[in-house]
């Protein structure tokens, strides 16, 4: 594992260059767009947790991702335009949001997971779909936010002393979140909980038979996973200022799922490799052809024939499957 | 709300339901075979109506048209599970949601390239564009009168070819044990071309029918092959009847919902809020319909419990 | 009574118009290693589902240690204390030894829902595991994947694992399948340390063995049982050699 350590430390210092060389050669932009990377590496993680360790082939994520940047784009407005909402002035202190946006993440993803986890198999990669399609769908009807206009919110939710409107420093807000994910899921994948996640996917069982509930352990799992890929849709409004359906929509469910998978299922950082892959093909690709998910398309599909492991392991040089 | 009222839209449920069907009768079939899950199935029914629409406007003929949205289908259906499909019935889950995901971005993005990016007009053929004259003073449109009994002949259909012929039997049988099928010289390669593909045609025929009511434009079947999922979980996963019977109510369901909750809700809210509660409830209806049946029955009405 | 660990009382099972399981009844005293016996297809596996939990049966109870647990969970039931090995293994192939050994004391000590300790720095849980790997002479290879160990080696893992649970009682489900007369008396011995511990039903369609071992035997023949008692009584026994003429020893 030495070698995938170093590969880790390798990404995480790039990380943090980004914002420093582009304010070298002048170009924001760059700032901004990684930004995106971190926060779509941010998604992807939480996916990856119970999708990579857990084997749960969850695709309705966008649910979490929908929700917590929904979540953001409400409490913003109420704040930006003094209504009540629930008997609370809505919030633009971005801690708050935060917690707020977990929170409720965290709850959506136990009422989720405590009906889809009693299947298995295509009937749970089915019923995810179908529970995110089905707050897709409310929050195109549903007016009073946007509708399938979407909501701009104009401003950046406000983080005490620093201006988060500085694309350095919310880059590097961002950034925090994704180590402090990083760390947390390193701890939880080395607990009890985690040899038994990992045990789940190989085997469930075996899992039952040496006296553990695996229902309980898998649903605890999707509420952390659900948080995780909450908090990075949360971010997702705060970056662009702007939320709309299209956060919920089985198509973005797809794309997070993409990029854990293009990264390397299973290994920690596999989604940041993933989303940096992803965005230099939306970046590259799409500059030339309006058509260029077409290639997406073809190049997931080699890669599905021909190179399994994924990106980690391509530079690590490992034969995993 | 009149009585003539509700019972147009519970026909309108019927239709809705019976081109559901035709939809989740090839996505059943194939993961009841095949073991597989396939997201592309969409754009089957995406490239059917395009079909359709390329041929009624090149030829004028409506029934020309939906012949060629079959075969349209069918071919592309042949030639996917030929040179795809055909390597990943062994992979997991996973890969083949990644796999078929591919697909969906590779078709939308060739159809759009062909025809660009508006949508395409299929117009209701002239003969059926009037309405039937029901009893209660009903009117109703012929066209849509015509696709329910299509859907319906097409179920009689499945069900003879499935209970009754040499090849529906072979599928009924590559369901249960997929190896034993194979072991006794049944050309399981073939057989599984003719199921994808069966599919696949009729999900491109029920994007043509439906292309002349709705608009026929890229990324049009993803929303119905995810109603499609919805009633095969219902129905149970590998079973036509429960494809038929979740089909039904999921278009009814659906229908009855965005018809009666607005007006229920009008009786507590004014007119505006009642609108967008109930119709937003109503979106969600068929979703709350499927996990209520989960709950008492996880896999699904008639499932095979795999 | 006292003297029952395990009792099976009437079980019946059907899967469709087949009777799998008839009016089982079987009882595992303590001290004592009980054999079932049958040929492939006579019913052994459902009834190791049956006890197991995870198949339902129609009719009939099941008690541990004279509680019923025919309701439970196949999971409750091994936190009550049947402990059990499988036939077709299915120990973790890409985890190491101890981590699977890990496991099962995760489960045994309820320690699944914790999220927070550090179970790789966890020197008690190491040690115990180890000691548990020590007991069937794997611990030199503790830290290999499961998938580098000859067939012998895994079956004998099998048994670490569920010597680990600290059971009631031991379901032992073709514990020997597969295995060449070497490995087959390695295994033989642990199941003397196994029975020191706890009372071992044994599944086996190998005569050889469950005569030399077994203090009881019953045969299962066409999911009936036709026949229990000692070797003695079941070598003698008319009904049993009827079934068995024909087939390896009588």
């Amino acid at each position: 594992m030495f070698k995938e350590e170093k590969l880790n430390l390798i990404t995480l210092y790039i990380l943090f260059c980004v914002p420093f060389v582009s304010y070298i050669f002048d170009e924001p932009y760059l700032t901004t767009l990684t930004t995106k990377i971190v926060i779509l590496s941010i998604a992807g993680i939480g996916l990856n947790f119970v999708l990579g360790y857990g084997g749960l082939v969850s695709f309705g994520h966008a649910a979490f991702f929908g929700v917590g940047g929904y979540v953001t784009g409400i409490l913003a407005i109420h704040a930006q335009n003094s209504e009540i909402l629930f008997f609370f002035k809505g919030s633009n202190q971005i801690i708050i949001v935060w917690f707020i946006s977990i929170l409720i993440c965290s709850l959506l993803a136990f009422l989720i997971g405590y009906f889809s986890l009693r299947t298995s198999g295509v009937y749970f990669i089915m019923i995810t779909l179908a529970f995110a399609q089905m707050l897709y769908y409310f929050s195109i009807s549903w007016p009073a936010y946007g509708g399938e206009d979407g909501l701009s919110i104009y401003v950046r939710n406000l983080f005490p002393l620093f201006n988060t409107m500085n694309p350095m420093i919310f880059y590097f807000i961002c950034l925090a979140w994704l180590v402090i994910f990083l760390s947390s899921l390193k701890v939880i994948l080395n607990s009890p909980l985690g040899l038994v996640l990992k045990s789940c996917k190989a085997n469930e069982e075996r899992v039952k038979s040496v006296g553990i509930n695996p229902f309980k352990v898998k649903l605890i799992a999707f509420v952390i996973s659900g948080a995780i890929t909450g908090l990075a849709g949360s971010l997702y409004t705060d970056l662009n200022r702007f939320v709309s359906p299209s956060v919920l929509s089985w198509h973005m469910s797809g794309e997070i799922m993409v990029l854990v998978i293009l990264g390397g299922v299973a290994r920690l950082y596999g989604p940041i490799l993933g989303a940096v892959f992803y965005i230099i093909l939306e970046q590259t690709l799409g500059g030339i052809s309006e058509n260029w998910q077409f290639w997406l398309g073809f190049i997931i599909i080699l890669e599905v024939l021909f190179a399994r492991a994924g990106l980690m392991s391509f530079f690590l040089k490992e034969n995993r499957s | 709300m009149t009585i003539s009222l509700l019972i147009e839209q519970i026909l309108n449920g019927l239709q809705f339901g019976v081109m559901l069907f035709l939809m989740s009768a090839g996505l059943t079939l194939v993961f009841g075979v095949m073991g597989l899950i396939n997201l592309a199935h969409g754009s089957f029914y995406m490239i059917g109506a395009f079909a359709a629409a390329f041929f009624a406007e090149l030829t004028g003929s409506f029934f020309i048209a939906m012949v060629a949205s079959f075969v349209a289908a069918l071919f592309a259906g042949a030639l996917t599970e030929i040179v795809i499909i055909r390597k990943i019935y062994k992979r997991d889950h996973l890969d083949q949601v990644l796999a078929t995901f591919a697909l969906i971005l590779l078709f939308s993005e060739g159809i759009r390239w062909l025809f660009g990016a508006y949508p395409l007009y299929l117009n209701i053929p002239n003969e059926l564009s009037s309405s039937f004259s029901l009893p209660l003073g009903i009117m109703y449109s012929k066209y849509r009168m015509m696709i329910i009994f299509i859907g319906i002949i097409i179920a009689i259909i499945l069900y003879f070819l499935i209970s009754k012929t040499l090849t529906g039997i072979r599928i009924k049988a590559g369901q249960n044990d997929r190896e034993m099928v194979s072991a006794l010289g049944v050309d399981i390669t073939k057989l599984y071309t003719i199921v994808f593909s069966l599919g696949a045609a009729l999900a491109g025929l029920s994007g043509a029918l439906i292309g002349a009511i709705q608009s026929v434009e890229v990324g049009m079947g993803e929303p119905v092959l995810i109603l499609a999922f919805v009633v095969i979980v219902i129905g149970g996963i590998g079973s036509i009847k429960g494809a038929f019977v979740g089909a039904l109510l999921v278009g009814i369901t659906d229908t009855m919902g965005r018809f009666l909750l607005p007006s229920f809700f009008s009786y507590f809210f004014d007119t505006a809020s009642a609108t967008s509660i109930g119709s937003s409830i109503a979106s969600m209806s068929i979703y709350i319909l499927m996990a209520i049946v989960l709950i008492f029955k996880p896999s699904g009405l008639y499932g095979l419990g795999k | 009574m006292k003297n029952s660990v395990l009792k099976i009382d009437s079980l019946t099972k059907s899967f469709g118009a087949v009777v799998a399981s008839q009016n089982i009844s079987l009882e595992l005293n303590r001290n004592e290693i009980h054999a079932l016996i049958g040929a492939n297809g006579a019913g052994k596996s459902t009834i190791v589902k049956l006890i197991t939990g995870f198949l339902k049966q129609e009719s009939g109870k099941i008690f541990l240690e004279g509680k019923e647990i025919s309701n439970l969970s196949s999971e409750q039931r091994t936190q009550k204390g049947i402990a059990r090995t499988f036939q077709v293994s299915s120990i973790i192939n890409n985890f190491s030894l101890i981590d699977n050994i890990k496991l099962s004391l995760i489960g045994k000590n309820k320690r699944s829902l914790d999220f927070l300790s550090n179970l790789n720095l966890d020197q008690q849980a190491y040690k115990e595991a180890y000691g548990f790997l020590k007991e069937v002479n794997l611990e030199d290879k503790a830290e290999l994947l499961v998938s580098s160990l000859s067939h012998g080696e895994k079956r004998k893992l099998e048994i670490c694992i569920a010597l680990s649970m600290n059971p009631k009682l031991f379901l032992l489900d073709e514990p020997m399948a597969g295995l060449d007369g070497d490995s087959s008396n390695l295994i033989v011995d642990l199941f003397k340390k196994l029975k020191n511990r706890a009372p071992i039903l044994l599944i086996e369609h190998d005569m050889d063995t469950v005569f030399s071992l077994a203090d009881r035997i019953s045969v299962l023949d066409y999911g009936k049982i036709i026949a229990t008692g000692t070797v003695e009584e079941i070598r003698n026994n008319q009904t049993v050699k009827e079934v068995y003429l024909g087939t390896e020893n009588s």
